[in-house]
């Protein structure tokens, strides 16, 4: 038997279904995300914590009869404790396992350098269930640990010569967060290492666009270096910041003289969908000179 | 009798510091809940963080109606 709780829930059985209402679910997958058993009166808590108690303890209840409705054994309960089935397999944990490996630089893992783990490290942990708000705990861990895990990935891959999945992995990285630095060098490091310089120079411009147009600021100069400044179009392929400290006071690109300079720091609120900036898309509104609405200068 | 409060929410503040460079702070805020949905914002400076973590609380605290 087994849980997925990566991209959206599902229990399965030799690939079949589960058909288990949503309050079981709710259940199953905090009892799965806690590895442990716990108490009753913690996971009705948790599970209801805008209700009172004997309400919560009643929802419990309805929902641990829910769950043995599904026909088989997913919930291993006493009169005190839940814990879930160890016999279900949990795809979360099969995947963090395989980032810690990822991140421990000592330990070759060759083994794990896989589509699907690529897969995996590039889910969120039940996406849709942001209602809830022992899920956004669990939600941010796991985000946090794939965005380390996949740059890791990235830069074993490319240390492998396996570069078409080493900028898979690394677009995977840019995807989970696309204000990290450090992803948008991973995986330029794998594109010029499968010696497509542009590239590489095509994913400087897109990190470029997208720190200014969320925060008003230039990439570091740990990531200009990495393209050579004359590569396929001279200086301006990599266009330097204008302000002394690189990153203060930068000059929108294709501006004129006469364009009022950006502030020095903003707030660009957007939707969580809109974070990523394909590098065909065309700047958006935040590039504008004149400060955007959501736009808070410093 | 407890009676719970319909006033709560959750402010998920993911921050980071970029290597290589002195202004290298940078903080995603994502708020949740459904009294006043507000998009997720990304700041470059402490002082943009604390500023944003205020007016969310302004919000949740604001009178009804």
């Amino acid at each position: 038997m087994t849980l997925r709780l990566l991209k959206s829930f599902a229990l399965s059985v030799d690939q079949n279904r589960v058909p288990i209402s949503s309050s079981a679910q709710r259940l199953l997958a905090f009892l799965a995300l806690q590895n442990m058993p716990r108490s009753r009166t913690y996971v009705a808590g948790m599970l209801w914590p805008d209700v009172t108690a004997s309400r919560a303890n009643a929802n419990l209840r309805s929902s641990l009869w829910r769950a043995t409705r599904t026909g088989h054994q997913v919930i291993d309960a006493s009169a005190q404790e839940l814990a879930i089935c160890k016999h279900i397999d949990v795809d979360i944990h099969v995947a963090a396992t395989r980032a810690h490996r990822l991140l421990d630089m000592s330990r070759p893992c060759d083994d794990i350098l896989t589509a699907q783990t690529r897969e995996d490290l590039s889910a969120d942990l039940l996406p849709e269930w942001s209602e809830n708000e022992w899920v956004l705990v669990e939600q941010e861990q796991y985000h946090e640990l794939r965005l380390y895990a996949l740059e890791a990935m990235t830069e074993r891959l490319t240390a492998a010569g396996r570069h078409g999945e080493a900028v898979a992995a690394g677009l995977a990285a840019v995807r989970a967060e696309p204000l990290r630095e450090s992803a948008h060098r991973v995986l330029m490091n794998a594109h010029l290492a499968a010696g497509n310089r542009g590239a590489a120079l095509r994913q400087y411009e897109q990190c470029r666009r997208v720190l200014l147009e969320e925060l008003g600021l230039e990439p570091s100069q740990t990531l200009r270096n990495l393209v050579p400044a004359h590569s396929g179009g001279g200086d301006a392929a990599i266009p330097a910041p204008s302000g002394s400290g690189g990153a203060a006071t930068p000059t929108p690109s294709g501006s004129g003289g006469a364009a009022p300079e950006l502030p020095t720091r903003r707030i660009v609120c957007h939707p969580a969908s809109e974070v990523h900036h394909p590098a065909s898309q065309t700047p958006a509104q935040g590039t504008d000179t004149s400060a955007p609405a959501g736009t808070v200068p410093a | 009798m407890e009676i719970p409060s319909e006033r709560t929410g959750v402010l998920i503040l993911r921050v980071w510091v970029e290597d290589g460079r002195p202004d290298g702070f940078r903080a995603r805020i994502v708020p949740t809940g459904d009294r006043h949905p507000t998009a997720p914002c990304a700041v470059s400076a402490v002082d943009d963080v604390l500023t944003a973590v205020r007016a969310w609380l302004d919000q949740l605290l604001e009178p009804e109606g």
